[in-house]
């Protein structure tokens, strides 16, 4: 498998000697879908940021699709990866929600006649379709973060970075969203990191990255690293509220495995004769 | 009674093409001392709802009343001032509203401008910095230097240095990590448990259920229900078609339910829960 993204041996300050990203390295396979945990200020956010070159880093090397970020080659590696930060605001540029989707694609060229049927596309898929002649800066925050979502993926990123992007949103609108990019994932090859503290997105993704203090601490399936209590504790984070269930019914006598995910520990439930 | 809207409607940029219906002939009643959800799908209106109670937005029609004051479509700015101290109001990210180069200067400002004197203002700095658990150090810091949970707390002293009676808070835990959530929550809780009436906007379900006791729901603009946090969660079809989610543990006891279990819908903790499935 290719990589879309190569990460070696990072380095990133933003005060001197004190380092908030700590020699990281990690790849990321093409098409794939990742999920990088950690607590606020653990350095997520800036590894984001360093990929797209928005910071540079102090030493190391990003290589995204093969191609080596440098000062040369900033904007031919943004043109290949989207990403959607936090904070929605930070990023609307037109005075509508259909000029703001329009933005990035008139920005690549996109012919006229080809925009509108992609907008009207997008902005079915975050539900957003009723609002194209809204000025964004008047939406709610849910509304506004669907709005920054639909501008990215209108511009069929190789690889989309989302930074807690979904954090304004409720949580049916966030698995909404997280299976619209999953779908996208899974059809179009889109490679997907997502930065987050939503441990149960993580349950569902391919891979796991743990970032404490600008490191890598550890780098496993989400079976490897959700389940691993004194870790995720330890690191301020939760574990999925299937696996606290599981493992406190073993304490308690009733063995149903390690289960992540809530729809098997209630198939496993339900072939127990228990209280019923 | 400490806030009850009557009738309040709210329409955005009013008489341009941009004209928007936030809010819908709403009535609420908020009793003192409680600790109110305000819940529903983005963009339902909780936002517009709960910025009327400090006055930020005026009713398009209708009239709100916070403790004795009424404020309606004709207040000026002026009046409302008593209101403003009576009612805190902390926005969506918060630490975006940090200007000062100090933290002392930043939680200061507010009291200042409603005539504090410096040295009182000071006083009440420390504590509202004691109440957002920061110790006294970080008062000469720049805020920007912080994290951003710690700039988030700051900007809550910021409001709670003006001892509102009424704190109103829009999802005030969006973007922390789980941890940093909880201690908010507690925080909340523990200023709620001295008195002060809180209403909180939230998603996190869970949280309505472990520290909210009466939730409030909202969807296209209008007040479709309220109760006790209990009554709120037991329809859990209902909720479904509002896009409003169960607390996780109430969500799975409805799903073991569907399967043929009977445990009780309003367990809150797991330890019972377990019991209730056939531990030991």
């Amino acid at each position: 498998m290719t990589k879309s993204i190569e990460i070696k041996n990072l380095f990133f300050e933003y005060d001197e000697n004190l380092n908030t990203i700590d020699d990281v390295s990690f790849d990321v396979e093409n098409g794939s879908y990742t999920v990088i945990l950690g607590h606020n200020g653990s350095g997520k956010s800036t590894i984001a940021k360093l990929i797209i070159g928005l910071l540079e880093a102090k030493s190391g090397k990003i290589v995204v699709d093969g191609i080596e970020l440098n000062d040369e080659n900033v904007y031919k590696v943004r043109e290949r990866v989207g990403i959607v930060f936090q904070n929605p605001d930070n990023q609307f540029i037109g005075a509508t929600v259909r000029d703001d989707i329009a933005f990035g694609l008139e920005n690549r060229c996109v012919p006229q006649t080809e925009m509108d049927g992609i907008i009207n596309k997008y902005a079915k898929k975050v539900d957003m379709i009723d609002f194209l002649d809204h000025e964004p800066t008047k939406l709610s925050g849910g509304q506004k973060q669907r709005v920054a979502i639909a501008g990215i993926l209108a511009m069929s990123p190789d690889i989309i970075i989302l930074d807690e992007a979904t954090s304004m949103l409720d949580p049916k609108g966030r698995r909404e969203i997280n299976a619209l990019v999953k779908e996208l994932n899974e059809e179009t090859n889109m490679t997907v990191i997502s930065i987050s503290h939503d441990i149960e997105e993580a349950v569902n993704a391919d891979r796991v990255v743990v970032l404490n203090n600008g490191k890598v601490v550890k780098d496993g399936t989400p079976e490897d690293i959700l389940t691993d209590e004194a870790l995720m504790y330890s690191l301020e984070l939760d574990v999925p509220f299937a696996y606290k269930v599981s493992k406190k019914l073993a304490e308690n006598g009733i063995e149903v495995g390690k289960n992540l995910k809530e729809k098997e520990l209630i198939e496993k439930l339900c072939l127990l004769n228990l209280n019923k | 009674m400490s806030i009850k809207f009557e009738q309040v409607s709210h329409t955005y940029s009013k008489n341009t093409p941009f004209q928007y219906i936030a809010l819908k002939d709403v009535d609420l009643a908020i009793e003192k001392g409680s600790f109110t959800a305000i819940i529903g799908h983005t963009g339902s209106g909780k936002s517009t709802l709960i910025q009327h109670i400090n006055g930020l937005i005026l009713p398009t029609s209708g009239i709100v009343t916070v403790n004795d004051f009424v404020v309606d479509a004709n207040n000026l700015p002026k009046v409302l001032r008593p209101l403003r101290q009576m009612a805190g109001l902390v926005f969506q990210f918060p630490e975006y509203q940090l200007f000062e180069d100090s933290v002392e200067k930043d939680i200061i400002f507010g009291p200042k401008n409603f005539g504090v004197d410096e040295e009182t203002a000071k006083q009440k700095a420390k504590e509202a910095l004691a109440m957002v658990k920061m110790d006294e150090s970080y008062l000469e810091k720049s805020p920007f230097d912080l994290s951003g949970g710690q700039k988030r707390r700051i900007a809550i002293a910021g409001i709670l240095v003006m001892e509102p009676d009424i704190l109103v808070l829009d999802e005030p835990t969006a973007g922390l990590d789980p941890q940093g959530a909880k201690e908010m929550m507690e925080l909340f809780k523990a200023l709620n448990d001295q008195g002060k009436t809180v209403i909180i906007v939230t998603h996190d379900m869970n949280q309505v259920l472990n520290y909210c006791d009466h939730a409030v729901v909202m969807n296209k603009g209008e007040i479709i229900k309220t109760g006790t946090v209990e009554e709120i969660f037991k329809d859990p079809e209902y909720l479904e078609t509002l896009s409003i989610d169960l607390p996780i543990m109430t969500h799975f006891i409805h799903e073991l339910n569907k399967n043929g279990f009977h445990i009780d819908p309003s367990i809150k903790d797991l330890d019972t829960l377990i019991k209730a499935i056939g531990g030991k």
